[in-house]
């Protein structure tokens, strides 16, 4: 996630929005984290991709709540950088398309089926420099710390994750469930994924709430909103061009909940985001 | 006597010289068949296109629609064999070149060959070699490491 987000706040104030939607949204590319990545490389159980890093392009399209723009439709160039380094049970990954980042983590017990890893990494990006937030707090980067225990049974990849943010910044809890599968067709992989994530108070409040210290300086009305849930669905497909190059699309839908959508900081809501990308990569 | 062996030592001569060449052209055109062999061999091509086939990750299976295109410089019955399974994928008879098409799916490579009909010896091969964006690796069955 970082890296797309990072992407659209360097790209401009518009591609912030899209930016707040998937990292204080929360929702978006963050529950789809890298199960998808596992379902995208139908890597088998109790199996891991070996080392590897590459780099791509990608251009996304999608309509969902803005914060800075009128306009709920949005569309955008990404840079993809995913990657992954294990040492024997230590890792370190990135997943751009998922909802981590940038990802340190330990493997701490594996058996057949399921797999627990102990994860920390950066999440959520605060919001930046439109001159509408100009006043507000900063809001920070939450580093979140937690576990991520993933299951295969039968055809189903299933991953639970729960984390607390160790920074002292949101000082919030995040937990998701995620189930999905993946299917061949021909050299075509084929995956979908279904979850549901759980944010509590402190997420929302640090992301999204207004404090009354900042009412009384903005134009923004106090919010302090409290937990929500977020389902999302997404269908995927990755093609390999050849041993060096990778094509992906993804289509995601997400709900957005009225703890979020309720923020003064929102310039328009909607209660769904929906969002379309393609991307291009070359592996090392 | 003296008449039979001015016989022998003239005959003799001449046998042992006859023979040499016989022997000589005999083998003279042995090999003359062996390298005209060679030379069908040398020149008898077998191409397959497109390649190579290419899967996301290691261990998949790969799937590619190929077209093979043999010659051969003398007319004969030949087959197109997959040398890694030994499986006959299609024969010729009295044929100088062939085509055929297929739906290779396969986790590995494999060679095919082209051979006489009945003859296990490679006249020529080629291979249509699997390849794969991602190595992925069985992780070691554990315990609890911390706990």
């Amino acid at each position: 996630m970082t890296t797309l987000i990072k992407q659209h706040h360097r790209a401009s104030h518009f591609l912030l929005a899209s930016l707040l939607l998937t990292s204080v949204g929360f929702s978006g590319t963050s529950i789809a984290s890298d199960i998808s990545h596992k379902l995208r490389q139908s890597t088998e159980a109790n199996s891991a991709t070996e080392n590897y890093f590459e780099l791509g392009l990608g251009i996304a399209t999608g309509i969902a709540p803005n914060l800075t723009e009128d306009d709920q439709a949005w569309t955008s160039g990404y840079l993809v950088m995913n990657g992954s380094y294990t040492w024997h049970n230590a890792f370190i990954e990135m997943y751009g398309e998922s909802g981590d980042g940038l990802l340190l983590g330990y493997n701490a017990y594996e058996s057949d089926n399921w797999s627990l890893d102990l994860v920390v990494g950066p999440q959520f990006s605060g919001l930046d420099s439109d001159e509408k937030f100009a006043e507000l707090d900063d809001r920070d980067t939450s580093v979140m710390l937690g576990g991520r225990l993933t299951g295969y049974v039968g055809e189903n990849v299933l991953q639970f994750t729960l984390k607390h943010d160790i920074a002292g910044n949101s000082k919030g809890m995040l937990a998701t469930a995620l189930v999905g599968r993946h299917w061949q067709v021909r050299n075509w992989n084929v995956h979908g994924l279904l979850g549901v994530q759980y944010f509590d108070s402190n997420i929302n409040e640090y992301y999204l709430g207004v404090s009354e210290a900042e009412a009384a300086r903005t134009q923004f009305t106090a919010y302090t909103p409290g937990s929500n849930i977020n389902y999302t669905a997404e269908i995927g497909v990755t093609y390999p061009i050849s041993e060096s190059w990778v094509f992906r699309s993804t289509a995601r839908f997400n709900t957005v909940s009225d703890a979020d959508m309720n923020s003064p900081l929102f310039a328009t809501t909607r209660s769904t985001r929906t969002s379309l990308s393609a991307s291009i990569s070359y592996v090392f | 006597m003296n008449t039979l062996l001015s016989v022998n030592t003239i005959v003799r001569p001449l046998l042992t010289a006859t023979i040499t060449v016989i022997l000589l052209v005999s083998i003279g055109k042995t090999g003359t068949v062996h390298a005209a062999q060679d030379e069908h061999n040398t020149a008898a091509q077998l191409s397959v296109t497109p390649k190579p086939c290419v899967a996301l990750r290691k261990g998949q299976t790969c799937y590619l629609e190929v077209t093979f295109n043999w010659q051969h410089p003398k007319v004969g019955n030949y087959c197109l064999v997959n040398a890694t399974t030994n499986h006959t994928l299609q024969c010729w008879e009295q044929h100088t070149k062939g085509e055929f098409s297929f739906d290779f799916q396969s986790s590995m490579s494999h060679d095919f060959a082209l051979r006489k009909q009945a003859s296990t010896i490679d006249i020529v091969s080629t291979t249509i070699p699997v390849a794969w964006v991602y190595q992925s690796s069985k992780r070691a069955k554990s315990t609890w490491r911390l706990f």
